[in-house]
């Protein structure tokens, strides 16, 4: 469904590029959230457009390779502020050629759940459907999004599984995606032989996703299915707790030093008493303060954490990037193209590029002051497969390392006691001995919580394709859990 | 008097509290949002309370060259704490070359005003209380209305 478009102005008749915009999941949004919209871009003339996002003062573009009378479709995640107008803005050759504002959306009410039910069958989108139960939003496969962001506002999915066989492929790796992120998800009627791949998709250990009948997808009280509370990913705070930063800390005590060796030097000039000498000083130290703290790199510490459990495909992660200014400059941080930003920097320039070959890259460019500090934290899904093989029974405890490569150490936590784990050869397999308990640091203890059983965490295993790049240091902690996911944290 | 010894001090006693502020706040902050603004802010106003403290005697002792070299290194000592103030991100260079100027503009000012009292006034008495008057009269002056001169330097 296109929504319409309207020109930038009356001046030409025919713009040089064809744009309309088509909100995922018909427009349902929520206040706070993310939210995509799918926008179909036909050129006269190659060239490179770009969008300037909602609400972000040109802050956040997307910028597409197009060629001459060739249609591309690229989808832009927004934050939904509905305190101003969701205006999109379109470039080509230095100029807008339309701006488009999004009317076409349906804020769910605050505090309420937004219950998407999606179908293919065209009985199931009528006025009179029950198809997912009263309160759903019922949208057509075409609806659904193409991105990660794009299920930010979705409390619970509704699935019939007459929409598999019509996703194309960015619906179905970010279905996946949402699987994997523990989102929310009932499917009506699969097959029995395709659960099992939705379970080796599905994150928290398949917790929050059920396989329901189309009856039951019918029912009024769907919408009261009780999930547990979603495990959250730590905070940024919380993951910066678990790397020493001492970079801003370097930076002061160079300021402080300078500074001292500043009044040691006026003190000494006031004793000579010359005048020369006393206006020359503090030029000098001016000049120096310039040269020094000019044109120097800021320091970028990245922690990933990542969450899995054995046998998944797919691991949650949470990236903290903080960047510690040492002068004026900038950082620039390369994320993946679906990642959730939390809304908290106002001076960084978030750009994504789409190729011909529509990859899609992200960056994410901050500017750096002296002394200054910015934080990042995103949060999404990579592919990855825990390197080792957990068996937790009541009768023992094994870890096997299933991968090509051996693991780094690591800790265990199983039956409430904490076990050094050390670094295990391809293929071997390590047991806790008697006497093992080792004492995990307090920061990570307070992630980790009190798991109920087996809980594996390996420092320093990345993904084959890391979230985050550009930092001169990443510290990477997987953790696989083996117990209940959704079980409470401290 | 050595001219250039009372501008380093009169410096010196703006630059090290400001100095010691700026460090203390940069440290305690952990996103170190607030303390470069501040910074500026607190030195521009340090600045003008103590050229009002300072320059009238030296517009009574001094005179000529060793008046100027006084007044130049009390502005100048401050520079680089403006200088890391500015690599801080508290303001674009040219706020910072303004406030200079208002500072230079308000010193030349104070001076000028005391030597007139200093040659008006036979009576050393009524010379001393009138620029005791202009000490503290100018410091409070400043202090007080700093969010306005600072507003219009957009600070």
């Amino acid at each position: 469904m296109i929504l319409g478009s309207s020109p930038a102005d009356g001046g030409d008749p025919a713009p040089p590029v064809d744009v309309s915009f088509q909100p995922a999941l018909l427009g349902h949004v929520r206040t706070g959230a993310l939210a995509e919209v799918g926008v179909r871009l036909v050129s006269r003339r190659d060239g490179t457009v770009r969008i300037d996002g909602a609400g972000t003062g040109g802050r956040s573009s997307t910028s597409v390779t197009l060629r001459a009378g060739e249609a591309r479709s690229v989808w832009l995640p927004y934050r939904v502020d509905l305190t101003e107008r969701l205006v999109f803005r379109v470039w080509f050759e230095n100029a807008v050629v339309q701006e488009h504002e999004l009317r076409s959306v349906h804020p769910a009410k605050s505090g309420a759940p937004l219950i998407v039910a999606a179908s293919a069958r065209a009985t199931d989108l009528t006025p009179t459907s029950r198809f997912g139960g009263i309160q759903a939003a019922r949208i057509g496969t075409e609806s659904l999004p193409r991105t990660l962001q794009g299920y930010d506002p979705v409390s619970q999915l509704i699935l019939d599984v007459s929409v598999f066989t019509r996703l194309d492929g960015p619906q179905l790796s970010s279905l996946e995606a949402f699987i994997a992120d523990c989102g929310r998800l009932s499917i009506a009627d699969l097959p029995k032989r395709a659960k099992p791949k939705i379970r080796k998709i599905a994150g928290c250990g398949g917790a929050f996703v059920t396989f329901i009948s189309r009856q039951e997808a019918a029912d009024e009280t769907m919408a009261a299915v009780s999930f547990p509370e979603n495990p959250p990913l730590p905070s940024a705070g919380d993951l910066l707790a678990l790397v020493p930063r001492d970079a801003n800390d370097r930076s002061l005590l160079q300021v402080s030093l300078f500074l001292g060796a500043y009044v040691l030097l006026l003190l000494i000039a006031a004793l000579a008493g010359r005048p020369i000498p006393a206006m020359l000083l503090p030029v000098g130290a001016a000049v120096v303060a310039i040269a020094v703290w000019t044109g120097r790199a800021p320091g970028v510490t990245a922690v990933l954490w990542l969450e899995s459990q054995p046998g998944q495909l797919q691991a949650r992660f949470a990236a903290v990037a903080a960047v510690d200014g040492q002068g004026p400059d900038k950082a620039v941080i390369s994320l993946p193209a679906d990642a959730r930003l939390d809304p908290t920097i106002s001076d960084a320039w978030n750009e994504r590029f789409v190729d011909g070959m529509d990859n899609v890259s992200a960056s994410l460019t901050i500017p750096t002051r002296l002394l200054s500090r910015t934080t990042v934290r995103l949060t999404g899904t990579v592919s990855m497969i825990p390197p080792v093989s957990v068996s937790a029974t009541d009768d023992g405890l094994s870890i096997r390392a299933s991968g090509p490569t051996g693991t780094p150490p690591g800790y265990v936590v199983w039956r409430g006691q904490t076990f050094g784990l050390p670094g295990i050869e391809p293929g071997a397999t390590w047991v806790p001995k008697d006497g093992g308990v080792s004492r995990m640091p307090p920061e990570l203890r307070r992630l980790i919580g009190a798991p109920a059983r087996a809980t594996t965490i390996l420092k320093g295993v990345s993904p084959p394709q890391s979230p985050i790049g550009g930092a001169g240091n990443t510290h990477t902690w997987f953790v696989i859990r083996n117990s209940d996911p959704a079980e409470r944290r401290p | 008097v050595n001219a250039a010894r009372v501008g380093l001090l009169a410096g010196f006693a703006v630059t090290v509290p400001v100095a010691v502020w700026m460090l203390g706040t940069a440290a305690g902050d952990p996103w170190a949002s607030g303390f470069a603004k501040g910074g500026v802010r607190a030195l521009f106003v340090v600045t003008a309370i103590v050229a009002s403290a300072v320059l009238p005697i030296c517009a009574l002792r001094l005179a000529g060259r060793a008046l100027a070299v006084a007044t130049a290194c009390l502005l100048l000592v401050p520079l680089p704490l403006i200088v890391l103030l500015w690599l801080a991100g508290a303001a674009e260079v040219m706020v910072l070359v303004a406030g200079f100027g208002v500072l230079a503009l308000y010193s030349l000012v104070i001076l000028l005003i005391s030597k007139a009292t200093g040659r008006a006034m036979a009576d050393s008495f009524a010379r001393a209380l009138t620029l005791a008057a202009l000490q503290v009269g100018g410091a409070v002056a400043v202090f007080v209305s700093r969010h306005v001169w600072l507003g219009w330097l957009g600070l």
